[in-house]
């Protein structure tokens, strides 16, 4: 009886005081020792280098950095960019020079996040940054479009 | 001498009138060209020539139209004959003044003070370099060297040379210049066309 | 052929044998040693402008007359090296990519590194050979020259001056190939750059050429600027639809866009080269006025319907018509669709009236040269015509009704020194359109409508030089007595210029051309049989070429879009009408129902009042279009098909030579083919037919027309087989 008591009831409070040791040590650690987040409250510092999200990123000026070259389609080993350009007129300015891209597509669904894009970019147009929440309820959301992707103007102070 | 250049520039602003019979070459031009042709295996090979006589035509310079005519006499494409005149530097585009300075600026004659000359010039015509004076009797340009180095600085005028120039005497220049009714570019073209027409030609000058 | 006289020698230590004469960048390229170049293009001559890049360097050794090498002091361009006995060449030296280094720095110097946004980045000779000769980086600090970008050259054709290499390919294409001129160089030296004259507009058929020819952006096509970059497009082999040369094009596209046309090498008809209607004129393919869904006419507007009940009403309404059906047009579908539709025709609904000919004379005149030199139309293959000693074009703008064939004629006359003899009507030649007066050793200018007299004219005088024999008295017959003088005086033509010109003709190569002033002509048979008789008497029997200038109309021909014709050219006992016998016939009320094929009836057909009336007067008619045109608007229902980008297929061309298209996209899947379009109506009028491709098709045609027995799906190759000669033909 003693016996089956005790192979009973030992291991869980062996399994409960390590419970209980985790809970009091994460009470008094200190924060940055956490291994957990409470995601989405709260989320975690991504390192520097990581790649995620593409954003189309924009001169100090307002102009696009993007020239519509094409070279990241070119790069993708998924094939999920699409660009068509167009030709800048000094009316209608988006880029320096003589060419912009009018539609700038990545379907996030095939992307691999390789960063191949990033690194064709002869302006350092496209960059992957660290926003990584890409879910959407359909896949035709999942087809980002130049003007989600692009970088909002920054307002002079 | 060549009294028929003179009634195709008004000496107001050397620029051609268009009295010259509808931009085409007068017969006397067209018969040294036919004449000038037979020096040579092709007509292709009398692109120069014929683009001299043009030049005396159209009054010192290559226009359009002179360009097209000489591509139309000889049979030739006319983006040819516009590379071909393009590529030498005595043929003119623009319209010249009467007399056309080309002060010599080379090795030489820049030590004894060609550029002294040049600006004495431009304060004395009130040009730059390259420009024509507004009332269209001189044109200021440099050239490289024109062969007389002994001569100190040289000024050549068409087939006439001023030697030893200086800032001191330039204006004797202008002065002689100014008294002699010759145009520079109409007549050094027609002076051309002399030498390359055999002796005896040209033929029936129109007076 | 002469005999080649053969050298030896080596290239990189690899001895070979190449033909004496020949230039090393060539021999280089039979062992695959590559030699980088710009300048160099083998159909450019190198006189004048040639070999100016000075990329293709390579050491040279030659052998002295007591045997031994002598390595000359300084590399030889390879592109002007010709090839002797003994020469050693050494194309990969160290002292040689210093200067295949030197030369790119120095072509860079001016070059702009706009890379990214220049159309030909990713396929320029200039990017490539700098990534793998070049230097890594540049010495040169200072500004370079700087020009407005993308000035617009022509409609076509925009320039870039800053990006331009100088090295002549284009000046030279249009001295040599296209024949303009229009191209030069302008303030040659430090300034240089390439330009019309006096920067007007470059005017030329054949100026899209230029742009492939460029080995870098400088020149480029107006219509593809920023279009895409060469590795978002994919490429269809096809055939061009603009005129009945047939160059071997390459559809360039993305998605469903054609995006820009390329030239197809075919040594046999086009070359490299394309004219500007095809090169920038295939973008009726991807255009939004292309017709997507079939249309039904229901109280007089036309509204789209399916295609069950499209058929169903096609299919009720042929089978009450009874035969009293006829079907116009054919010249603009593939070899499948024509077959087909003649088929549906002649076996399913039993209608012999069928007719592609469009044209006022075209009723007899190819029956007429078939029986006499069996040739349908022409009578020489294209790669034939530079060989021809003397070639006479009779009555055509030619390089506007036939540019592929014009530049054959023009490439043997600059090339191999024949002679050209031009009869054109007056007002033709002009000195400013430059054309085949511009090379033609005598220029006949004839009065408007004196074609036979001056046809004549010529065998008259033919037949009066003392050194021709006049063994063929029955060809006398033609001439209606004629003699050169009266000829001469009838025509405006001066009777000196008509012997000169006979003189020139008279050769044992000789070829006619007769165009379309002859064949629209009302004597267009008689004058056909005097040409004939010039051919014959100079010993050129067959060498008439009357070629037909629609897409496939020879197809059409071949194939029996003839009311008197079978496939093969098989005589029909008891001929159906033709075209203006169709037309009048629907007029009268006398025919049920017409079908108009992929054709423009109304636009094309020369008397459009009666192309309209009949229109209007035919109770049912049935047009298979690309897109809603005057005719289409004008059926009863009208069927979307495929074009040349959609589906597999074939075409014959001017000189009979059968050709394959390949499918790039589909549209829509609501267009079909026309094929599909006779062989499901067929089934559902009780003859079924059962293809399921167009090779299923091309298959049977090879099966039972023994003209096309060499053309099978799988023998036409990338550059086509020529049809087999037609039975008969009695001269």
């Amino acid at each position: 009886m003693a016996e089956t008591l005790n192979r009973t009831f030992t291991p869980i409070a062996q399994g409960m005081a390590l419970t209980l040791k985790h809970y009091v040590k994460m009470l008094t650690a200190r924060k940055e020792n956490i291994a957990t987040f409470q995601y989405p409250e709260e989320r975690r510092e991504q390192f520097p280098r990581t790649r995620w999200r593409h954003v189309l990123t924009r001169y100090d000026n307002g102009l696009e950095k993007c020239i519509g070259c094409s070279l990241c389609a070119g790069a993708c080993p998924a094939r999920c960019i699409y660009v068509e350009a167009k030709e800048n007129t000094d009316e209608n300015r988006v880029s320096p020079g003589e060419r912009f891209a009018i539609k700038y597509e990545i379907n996030m669904l095939r992307c691999i996040f390789c960063g191949y894009c990033q690194e064709a970019c002869p302006t350092g147009a496209i960059v992957l940054r660290k926003d990584f929440e890409l879910s959407e309820y359909s896949r035709q959301d999942a087809l980002y479009t130049k003007e989600m992707l692009l970088e909002p103007i920054l307002m002079k102070k | 001498m060549d009294n028929e250049n003179s009634n195709s520039i008004t000496p107001e602003t050397g620029e051609r009138t268009s009295c010259k019979s509808e931009g085409r070459f007068s017969p006397n031009a067209i018969a040294e060209l036919d004449e000038i042709i037979t020096h040579y295996p092709n007509k292709k090979a009398a692109m120069l020539p014929a683009l001299w006589i043009a030049q005396r035509e159209y009054g010192g310079y290559l226009t359009r139209e002179a360009i097209r005519e000489v591509a139309r006499l000889l049979g030739r494409p006319k983006a040819e004959v516009e590379g071909v005149a393009t590529f030498y530097s005595m043929y003119n585009f623009k319209p010249k003044g009467k007399h056309h300075l080309e002060v010599c600026t080379c090795l030489t004659c820049g030590c004894v003070g060609a550029y002294g000359v040049v600006h004495k010039l431009e304060e004395m015509l009130g040009i730059h370099l390259g420009e024509t004076t507004s009332d269209g009797e001189f044109t200021l340009s440099e050239v490289e060297c024109l062969d007389w180095c002994e001569a100190g600085t040289v000024i050549q005028v068409g087939n006439k040379y001023f030697g030893h120039v200086t800032k001191d005497n330039v204006e004797m220049v202008l002065e002689q210049l100014r008294e002699s009714d010759d145009h520079t570019s109409p007549s050094l073209a027609d002076d051309i066309v002399k030498i390359l027409l055999p002796k005896g030609e040209p033929k029936s000058k129109v007076e | 052929m002469p005999d080649i006289e053969w050298v030896y020698i080596k290239i990189n230590g690899i001895a070979l044998k190449v033909p004496k004469g020949e230039m090393i960048i060539e021999s280089a390229k039979r062992i695959g040693v590559e030699i980088p170049f710009f300048c160099y293009h083998p159909r450019l001559s190198m006189k004048e402008g040639g070999a100016n890049c000075r990329m293709c360097l390579v050491e040279v050794a030659s052998r002295m007359p007591d045997g031994s090498l002598r390595k000359m002091p300084k590399p030889q361009t390879s592109c002007s090296l010709p090839a002797a006995e003994g020469m050693e060449i050494e194309t990969d030296t160290e002292a040689l990519n210093a200067d295949r280094r030197g030369v790119l720095e120095f072509l860079l110097i001016n070059h702009p590194l706009d890379c990214p946004i220049c159309d030909r980045g990713g396929e320029c000779p200039l990017q490539n050979n700098t990534m793998h000769y070049g230097p890594p980086t540049t010495r040169f600090i200072e500004e370079k020259r700087h020009f407005p970008k993308a000035y617009p050259l022509s409609q076509y054709v925009v320039f870039d001056r800053e990006r331009c290499i100088h090295c002549a390919r284009c000046t030279r294409f249009t001295r040599d190939i296209s024949g303009d001129e229009e191209l030069n160089f302008l303030w040659r030296g430090a300034d240089m750059e390439v330009a019309t004259f006096d920067h007007t507009e470059y005017n030329s058929r054949f100026s899209g050429n230029v742009i492939e020819l460029c080995p870098v952006g400088a020149l480029l096509s107006r219509p593809y600027r920023f279009k895409a970059r060469p590795w978002d497009l994919q490429s269809a082999k096809s055939i061009c639809t603009q005129c009945s040369n047939g160059c071997n094009i390459k559809l360039d596209y993305r998605l469903d866009r054609i995006h820009r046309v390329n030239a197809r090498l075919n040594e046999d008809v086009n070359e490299e080269w394309t004219c500007d209607k095809g090169k920038f004129g295939m973008d009726y393919i991807s255009d939004e006025s292309r017709l997507k869904t079939p249309m039904i006419r229901r109280n007089g507007e036309l509204s789209p319907a399916s295609w069950e009940e499209v058929l169903y009403l096609i299919a009720s309404e042929l089978k009450n018509a009874e035969g009293e059906v006829a079907g116009v047009g054919g010249a603009y579908s593939s070899n499948e669709d024509i077959y087909v539709f003649q088929k549906f025709m002649r076996e399913t609904l039993r209608s012999k009236h069928i007719d592609h000919r469009m044209g006022p004379n075209f009723q007899s005149y190819n029956s007429g040269l078939l029986k006499r030199f069996g040739c349908p139309a022409m009578g020489n293959p294209i790669a034939e015509l530079e060989d021809m000693k003397s070639t006479l074009i009779f009555g055509s703008n030619f390089v506007d009704e036939q540019p592929i064939l014009y530049l054959r004629v023009r490439k043997g006359w600059r090339f191999k020194r024949n002679k050209v003899v031009e009869a054109a009507p007056q007002g033709l030649i002009s000195e400013e359109i430059r054309h085949v007066t511009q090379f033609a050793e005598v220029s006949l200018n004839y009065k408007n409508g004196t074609e036979l007299p001056l046809a004549q004219g010529l065998l008259a005088a033919l037949f009066e030089d003392k050194g021709r024999p006049l063994g063929e008295q029955k060809l006398l017959s033609h001439l209606s007595g004629k003699n050169v003088a009266q000829c001469a005086s009838e025509t405006g033509v001066d009777e000196k210029d008509i012997r000169k010109a006979a003189e020139l003709l008279a050769t044992d190569k000789m070829c006619i051309f007769a165009g379309e002033y002859v064949t629209h002509s009302p004597d267009a048979t008689a004058i056909l049989e005097v040409l004939g008789d010039i051919a014959v008497l100079t010993g050129n029997a067959g060498n008439l070429n009357v070629p037909v200038s629609r897409n496939n109309e020879q197809g059409a021909m071949e194939l029996g879009i003839l009311p008197d014709m079978l496939p093969g050219y098989v005589e029909e006992q008891n001929p159906g009408m033709n075209t203006e016998e169709i037309l009048s016939a629907c007029v009268k009320e006398d025919l049920k129902a017409l079908w108009v094929m992929n054709t423009d009836l109304v636009k094309e057909y020369h008397n459009s009042d009666l192309a309209n009336s009949a229109m209007d007067a035919c109770p049912f008619v049935v047009v298979t279009a690309l897109a809603i045109t005057d005719t289409a608007a004008k059926a009863n229902v009208v069927l979307p098909v495929h074009s040349v980008a959609e589906k597999w297929g074939t075409f014959t061309n001017v000189e009979r030579r059968v050709q394959a298209f390949c499918k790039a996209f589909e549209i829509s899947p609501d267009i079909h083919a026309e094929w599909k379009v006779f062989s499901d109506l067929s089934s559902m009028l009780g003859s079924p037919m059962t293809y399921a491709d167009g090779k299923d098709i091309l298959n049977e045609i090879v099966k039972s027309v023994p003209t096309f027995a060499k053309c099978g799906p799988n023998t036409l190759g990338d550059e086509g087989v020529i049809l087999n000669p037609v039975a008969g033909g009695k001269e």
